[in-house]
């Protein structure tokens, strides 16, 4: 500072003036320190951001679209996933699906966004088709957010129900799911740990399935014994509740697995006769009888039925998707997967559905929505060749108990002489596939 | 103490302004609107029907109230602090302050303090707000969002500075154009990572690296995606560090606009 410029002047003054060369050395001091806390606020601003990796998201910021929002990224993303909900109230399912990346980019942590529009990919559009772009969705939003439960779970269930089945895949998402804390913080629920008993026992590890019950009736016992000395009687109705269903639970898988016990002494041979007819063109009928199925009954002496699975798919249907696992426009545009599950095993082996000794693969009508989507579209019968594939999975959730009392947990009261395919830790699964020509079915 | 008396006019006069009442006023309804809005968009959606329901309302309800205090603290900071030297100047009121001992770093200083006490009296009630609908909804007291609410404000206190700076430089609307500029310039500094990072060419990493580094990263003072899901600000490490260095790191940059408005105004010709 210059000397006048020193102190307060009673006219209108030059005050306080500083030469260039000071103004210019504080701002270069103060701006190097502003760099220096910028460089040590990079190491932990992955944190706090919105970033994520999404298939929309490759090689863009979607903060750069937060400030074009003013910071209502999530508010856009929010009114983004109303619209996509009236899309599909509306049967508009192709334009639908982009919204599920265009919200997720937005905001990558919006956890039931993801586990509702993967939800629609696997279940509610009605096409097995989009199955793998709802798992690859959802491991997407696990990866996007690791640190809850909740899409550990969703990928555990979506592979442990229909249309997966994978219990192997099912088991560690549901163990990695049970060990972080909610989006609210609260503990995991304990139903998640019941499905890492159930996953267990549908794998065929019984003896690890009665100590994961056991483990979780432990757990309930000391919940149920912290509540009663807190005397908090919701918390002690709840625990109780839960002490009595993993206890019961336990000694079912328990009792069953002495009753099975000697199934692999007491083998069924199962074959399947398998014809096929067209009844015009895009509607194939089934006629499938299964050969030598044992009589089930269940706990009343009822006879319980067993469920079939008919899928009619282009030959080397896994191989396709495989090939093009990330081309989600292609498989929908080539393939064709028909997958009827719950088709009933009458007494003397006769597959039926609705009552009738027919299965019918109708490809010329949208089975599921309304308004209807184009058949052509949902059923492109693009490949020369299909399979047909008759099922009967001992091990599915579908399954009555009755079934698994005759042919094992995974299929242990199948012989070899079967018509199975063989799966992971010994299971066996009567199964017959059948290639069709395309004239066969158009 | 002259650079408070001046900061206590200026406050006075910020709070007593129109628009400041407005962008109060609407901003609160809106605010307290979220939780419609929030209720109207989850109603008879999927979302509904999943057990995550009741996080969707409080996500909206957060996301919606922090974008609505962003839009009023952008509004407010540039609109409060852009025309305070230069009507000064027109209605010669400047000759009456600057004719007393006053230096014109403590005019200037005290024109910035008494915006941003203004902006930080609005931003609370805003914040306070905020706070009150989550708790009605969630009935947990967040108080992480205040940390949320109190670096918005700093980014605002920043832009307010800014645009004091400007005033001094250009004309009223460009001032406004350019504030609006360097808050989106702000927002997408990390663009210039990306840059560095995509780039093979040497020279070109190393001046994207200087871009991100030397321009006001007003991203820094975003951390309200964290807040808003909640999960996430539990997985940091240590927050009240981080919101100490963004914090630090605007108080320099606040630092910075000062000396270089009060070295121009004090080489003004008023």
């Amino acid at each position: 500072m210059t000397n006048t410029a020193n102190k307060p002047t009673a006219a209108p003054s030059q005050g306080g003036q500083m030469s260039n060369a000071k103004v210019a050395g504080i701002v270069a001091v103060l701006w190097v320190c502003a760099m220096l806390v910028q460089l040590q606020l990079d190491k932990t601003r992955h944190y706090y951001s919105a970033h994520g990796k999404t298939t929309l998201g490759e090689g863009l910021r979607n903060n750069m679209f937060g400030a074009s929002f003013f910071g209502m990224r999530e508010v856009v993303a929010g009114m983004l996933w109303v619209k996509a909900d009236e899309l599909f109230h509306e049967g508009k399912y192709q334009e639908l699906v982009p919204y599920f990346s265009l919200v997720t980019f937005l905001d990558p942590h919006q956890v039931d966004v993801y586990s509702t529009g993967a939800w629609h990919l696997m279940y509610n559009f009605g096409d097995p088709r989009m199955v793998p772009q709802g798992l690859a969705f959802l491991d997407e939003g696990v990866k996007n957010n690791p640190h809850v439960w909740d899409l550990y779970f969703q990928v555990g269930w979506t592979n442990f129900d229909w249309p997966v089945e994978d219990y192997f895949t099912a088991l560690p998402a549901f163990v990695e799911a049970d060990k972080h804390r909610g989006t609210d913080g609260t503990p995991p629920p304990p139903y998640i740990s019941h499905m890492v008993a159930h996953a267990l026992m549908r794998q065929g590890n019984i003896d690890a399935c009665i100590a994961q019950w056991q483990k979780n009736y432990s757990f309930a016992v000391k919940n149920y014994e912290d509540a009663v000395r807190k005397k908090d009687q919701t918390e002690i109705g709840y625990w109780q509740q839960e002490r009595d269903v993993c206890r019961n639970n336990r000694d079912r898988v328990i009792t069953r697995q002495a009753y099975r016990r000697n199934l692999p002494q007491r083998q069924k041979t199962i074959t399947i006769s398998l014809k096929t007819r067209k009844a015009e063109p895009r509607v194939v009928e089934v006629y499938a009888k299964l050969n030598g199925m044992p009589v089930m009954r269940d706990d009343y002496g009822e006879i319980s039925n067993a469920r079939v699975e008919i899928v009619l798919q282009d030959k080397d249907y896994d191989k396709l998707v495989a090939a093009h696992s990330h081309d989600f426009a292609w498989i929908g545009k080539h393939l064709t997967r028909f997958r009827s599950l719950y088709n009933i095993v009458e007494a003397n082996g006769t597959v039926t559905e609705r009552g009738k000794p027919v299965v019918k693969i109708e490809l010329n009508k949208d089975p599921m929505l309304d308004p209807p989507r184009n058949p052509l579209d949902l059923y492109p019968l693009d490949s020369n060749e299909y399979e047909l594939i008759v099922r009967l999975d001992p091990r599915v959730r579908r399954q009555p108990e009755a079934v698994q009392d005759k042919l094992g947990w995974i299929g242990e009261g199948i012989s070899a002489k079967s018509d199975f395919v063989p799966g992971k830790n010994g299971a066996r699964v009567i199964e017959k596939r059948i290639v069709l020509k395309k004239d066969d079915i158009t | 103490m002259n650079t408070w008396v001046i900061a206590r006019g200026t406050f006075g006069e910020a709070i007593r302004k129109r628009i400041g009442l407005y962008v109060l006023f609407t901003t609160l309804i809106f605010i307290v609107l979220s939780q419609l809005f929030a209720s109207l968009s989850v109603q008879g959606s999927i979302a509904s029907k999943t057990a995550q329901s009741g996080n969707v309302e409080v996500t909206v309800i957060k996301s919606m109230a922090f974008g609505i205090i962003v839009l009023a603290g952008l509004v407010l900071s540039i609109f409060l602090s852009f025309d305070l030297i230069p009507s000064d100047v027109d209605k010669k009121t400047i000759y009456t302050i600057l004719s007393k001992p006053v230096w014109r770093w403590q005019y200037v200083l005290g024109k910035f303090v008494g915006t941003s006490l203004a902006l930080g009296v609005n931003i609370a009630l805003m914040g306070v707000a905020l706070l009150v609908l989550v708790f009605l909804k969630t009935g947990q007291l967040e108080t992480p969002l205040l940390a949320g609410v109190l670096l918005l404000y700093l980014q605002f206190v920043l832009l307010a500075g800014f645009s004091i700076f400007l005033s001094l430089v250009v004309s009223r609307n460009i001032n406004v154009a350019v504030c609006f500029a360097i808050y989106i310039m702000g927002m997408v500094s990390e663009f210039w990572q990306d840059v560095a990072k995509a780039t093979p060419v040497p020279y070109i990493q190393w001046l994207a690296k200087f871009m991100h580094l030397a321009i006001p990263n007003i991203y820094n003072f975003n951390v309200t995606n964290s807040l808003i899901h909640m999960q996430n600000w539990r997985e940091i490490p240590s927050p009240s560090q981080d919101v100490f260095l963004v914090a630090l790191y605007g108080i320099l940059w606040c630092a910075v606009v000062m000396v270089l408005a009060s070295a121009i105004f004090s080489r003004k010709e008023v």
